[in-house]
């Protein structure tokens, strides 16, 4: 925690974290950052929103990417859909503390639905031929694209499941299917890596 | 077991190693900057949208005070806006008050009684008038003035010859 407040005050626009703070919304920023400036985004601050883009993109742009099998373009678009939608949903976000993981099932939401309407078609097609690139400096590429060669239903699983940190009751609420179809999709995937990077 | 099956688990990747390695996957990413422009242009349209609504929602409210005022008194071709038009119905009623005789300069009875039956009347319109817009206040004060003017004609009548007396209304009464 104590990091991603480093990393918000770097990273947002001059003076925006000190006018988002009240005297009343100082206690608040103390323990969670993104309360204040979600405060000050509901007044209509666009630089406030500025700075939880700051904080928050590059994670959920990681996470986009692989639900994406590795779409850059796709991933991004999801990332606005997913930021777009929070400002205009930002009333409807009962605490404002619990910000990141409001913005996490949104985002999911976005990508989960747009899979759902079978707008992505190109995931293992030709998965050789792909070989995405993550758009990171990556260490593991092989277990990056091992994982963009998943089936779609067991890559989100996975994808959710390890590198979300979402358990399977949510992850099954999400995708609308059973708990224990999500942890049969989580077993599949894991042994189709296991043969595929073995 | 058969001794080919034995050697593909053997060289499969084990459970421990697959977390070590999805445990150490980069979670973050660097989002280009024309992300955040996109979305800063997205949302800006959608807070022009987010106006529009109540902007309309403001023209009906104002349409709706005009609509009220017009009925009162018709509002001069003139009046550009609402707020032309209210100052124009309040300039035209206090214009028409110092046309009303006072009740003390009414000396018949049959005049008093007319007059009488003029501020009735007067007071149904402003009551009608104050239903459509019961928070304006100078249909009230307008109210007030009449309900008085209406007591001191009933007061004159009754001290007149008795000849013809006012009458029975309670809202001339009840003030």
């Amino acid at each position: 925690m104590k990091g991603m407040q480093t990393r918000v005050a770097k990273a947002s626009p001059a003076g925006v974290v000190e006018r988002a703070l009240s005297e009343t919304a100082r206690p608040a920023l103390d323990s969670n950052p993104d309360a204040a400036l979600v405060k000050a985004a509901r007044r209509g601050d666009c630089a406030a929103f500025s700075a939880l883009y700051n904080a928050h993109s590059g994670w959920l742009l990681a996470v986009l990417w692989r639900l994406a099998g590795g779409d850059k373009g796709l991933a991004e678009d999801w990332l606005q859909d997913a930021f777009v939608l929070a400002w205009n949903r930002l009333d409807q976000l009962r605490e404002p503390a619990a910000f990141r993981g409001w913005l996490k099932r949104l985002a999911v939401n976005v990508a989960l639905s747009e899979k759902r309407r079978g707008t992505l078609t190109r995931v293992d097609v030709d998965a050789e031929a792909s070989a995405p690139e993550p758009p990171w400096p990556c260490a593991d590429l092989d277990l990056e694209r091992a994982i963009a060669r998943l089936p779609d239903r067991a890559r989100q699983v996975l994808v959710l499941f390890h590198l979300s940190d979402l358990g399977h009751a949510e992850i099954a609420a999400l995708m609308g299917i059973e708990p224990g179809t999500s942890k049969a999709q989580l077993h599949r995937a894991r042994t189709l890596l296991k043969e595929m990077l073995g | 077991m058969t001794t080919e099956n034995s050697k593909k688990i053997d060289s499969r990747m084990d459970d421990a190693e697959l977390d070590r390695r999805l445990g150490a996957l980069t979670r973050t990413a660097e989002p280009v900057p024309a992300n955040w422009a996109a979305i800063e242009r997205r949302i800006g349209q959608r807070r022009w949208r987010h106006l529009m609504p109540a902007g309309m929602a403001a023209a009906a409210v104002l349409t709706g005070v005009a609509l009220v005022v017009s009925q009162i008194a018709p509002a001069p071709e003139t009046a550009g806006t609402v707020a032309r038009v209210m100052r124009a119905e309040v300039q035209a009623m206090r214009a028409s008050a110092p046309e009303t005789p006072a009740v003390s300069e009414v000396n018949s009875p049959t005049a008093l009684m007319a007059a009488w039956q003029e501020n009735q009347a007067a007071i149904d319109q402003l009551e009608q008038a104050l239903d459509r817009d019961p928070d304006n206040r100078l249909l009230l004060d307008f109210l007030t003035e009449a309900r008085i003017r209406q007591a001191e004609l009933a007061r004159f009548l009754v001290r007149s010859d008795g000849r013809e007396q006012p009458p029975n209304d309670e809202r001339s009464i009840n003030l």
